[in-house]
């Protein structure tokens, strides 16, 4: 049954994990608490 | 082919009746807490990051998804519809993701009331607020689309003519709008985004039982049809190929900072509420994009539709008797209008409180004698007069429905956010992205989009936007590489900008 499958639906499904992936690795880097601005005088300080 | 559907008006009445009491309650409520400029513009700290996540969603989600998705997979011939699956609601995500601190942070630090309004903080410059705020005219085709939609919708199933259901959908709309604000807008918007998630599973279930051999005998039916099973259309220019469903995936991402939905943001009372804000946004945008496969059940079972965008309205038709019809009929209408609501607010607010309030009034140049008070008295009755006049407007160009309300949705927006996107984008994270580089952008982005449109090159709305973006991210960055003007990262240490709060 799987074989029958037309490729467009193994497409969706590999995309659906890539964007999971994507959204954990977003969720757990940014840190919507910190202060933007800080972070940007921070930023430019150092170059 | 399958006769056209109809539903009794009494049963059509069982689903509206309490659809309309409920919505007429939570507008009472709304009025009640409109007493400010800030509370019709924005409602900030009114709800919770869950309410405003469906909101957002609600308002990205409409008849653009729930009847315009299964249009493009029925128009598309069939599998390469599936591609709206992975580059729609994710990519749409994925801008919510990256965007939404800047914009929560920084919208709290200035007060801003909508993207315009945010832009002309950012960039310290009233001609970038201003020419942000007439460029959010771009999407009333967005409203008229969505009236299109409601009204395809009650014309669809019942005997009430296109033009009268019109009216009945002009009237609910803008009435709840005019009355509650976006305090109002954000309740009804959360009600209505549990009404979609509901209907749109029932619907993609629904296949288990109309389709010869249930979810398994989807791609053998499709086929039987003679449908696509391959990767892309090539005579249907939405999905022809990867530059195609590249640019489908850049609006859909740029989508993300679009005026009602950027606005969102900055309803956000607090930080803290971003993350919770944010996954709610993703979850209930994804669930609702799954309506692209009752495209495929309608490709399968209803072939020669005239209106592609009448296939999920066929499948519930079909599934289901004609009660709970009726009433999924209720969700399908409340996606429209639940975007319709948040539109309107986004261009009234560009207009009463960005042009008018923001630099017309505070220059002197109207209403010199009047008070502070007495301009924010009088921004929210502008505001009023407004939404009159843009259901008027919409009201006139929704008589003609469009071919494929996604396409017509899609230059709407892309004409918007072309343009702003990238001037948000920069703004956000170049040193050097300045005031000069954006009025630039700002101006000159529009000319392109509305040139490729007209010249119909290329044919598909997608990649003419996308060929704009090209476009306007070189000019946003060679303009402010090479000219002078107030950098938004100075205007962040300005003693001016101390946080108002998290």
């Amino acid at each position: 049954m799987a074989s029958s499958m037309p490729p467009m639906v193994w497409i969706v499904a590999a995309g659906y994990v890539a964007w999971l992936a994507i959204y954990l690795i977003g969720f757990s880097r940014i840190n919507f608490e910190s202060d933007y601005v800080d972070e940007l005088l921070v930023v430019e300080e150092g170059t | 082919m399958a006769a056209q559907p109809s539903i009794p008006i009494s049963h059509m009445l069982l689903g509206f009746v309490p659809w309309i009491l409920v919505v007429g309650y939570i507008t009472y409520r709304g009025y009640d807490k409109t007493a400010s400029v800030e509370d019709m513009a924005v409602a900030k700290g009114h709800w919770g990051p869950v309410v405003l996540g469906f909101s957002a969603a609600a308002t990205m989600q409409s008849a653009a998804t729930i009847l315009g998705v299964p249009g493009l997979v029925y128009g598309a011939g069939g599998f390469p519809g599936l591609w709206i699956l992975i580059t729609k609601s994710t990519a749409f995500g994925f801008g919510v993701l990256l965007f939404a601190k800047v914009f929560q942070h920084m919208g709290s630090r200035f007060g801003s009331l909508s993207v315009p309004d945010w832009l002309g903080h950012m960039y310290e410059s009233d001609a970038v607020r201003v020419a942000g705020a007439l460029l959010v005219t771009f999407q009333i085709a967005w409203i008229i689309a969505q009236l299109a939609g409601a009204s395809q919708i009650i014309s669809g199933l019942t005997v009430i003519p296109y033009n009268t259901a019109l009216v009945i959908a002009l009237v609910i709309t803008f009435s709840y709008v005019f009355i509650g604000g976006e305090s109002a807008v954000q309740t009804t918007d959360f009600f209505q985004g549990i009404l979609m998630i509901v209907v749109v599973l029932l619907a993609v279930a629904s296949g288990a039982w109309i389709i010869k051999g249930g979810f398994a005998g989807v791609p053998s039916a499709v086929a039987s049809q003679g449908g696509n099973m391959g990767l892309f259309s090539p005579d249907f220019p939405i999905f022809a190929g990867p530059l195609a469903i590249f640019s489908f995936f850049m609006f859909f991402f740029a989508m993300s900072v679009s005026a009602p939905v950027g606005k969102k943001f900055l309803s956000l009372d607090s930080r803290k509420d971003i993350k919770v804000f944010v996954a709610t946004v993703i979850v209930v945008t994804s669930i609702m994009d799954l309506t692209a496969f009752t495209g495929l059940y309608a490709y399968s079972l209803f072939p020669g539709l005239e209106m592609a965008d009448q296939s999920i309205i066929r499948v519930i038709a079909m599934a289901f008797p004609s009660l709970v019809v009726s009433l999924m009929a209720v969700a399908i209408f409340s996606a429209t209008v639940s975007t319709i609501d948040s539109v309107v607010i986004a261009i009234t607010v560009s207009y009463t409180n960005d042009i008018y309030r923001r630099v017309l009034a505070k220059r002197g140049i109207v209403h010199a004698d009047k008070t502070e008070e007495e301009i924010n008295n009088f921004t929210i009755w502008l505001s009023r007069g407004f939404i009159l006049l843009l259901a008027f407007i919409s009201g006139i160009f929704a008589m003609t429905p469009p071919d494929f309300i996604n396409v017509f949705v899609t230059v709407g927006n892309f004409g918007f956010i072309s343009s702003v996107f990238p001037v948000i984008l920069f703004g956000a994270v170049w040193e050097r992205a300045n005031s000069t580089g954006a009025i630039a952008t700002l101006v000159i982005g529009p000319l392109i989009y509305v040139t490729l449109f007209l010249t119909q090159f290329p044919n598909n709305p997608f990649i003419a936007g996308t060929i704009t973006m090209v476009f306007t991210m070189s000019i946003m960055g060679i303009v402010s590489a090479v000219t002078s003007g107030t950098p938004t990262r100075a205007l962040t240490r300005s003693p001016e900008a101390e946080p108002a709060g998290d």
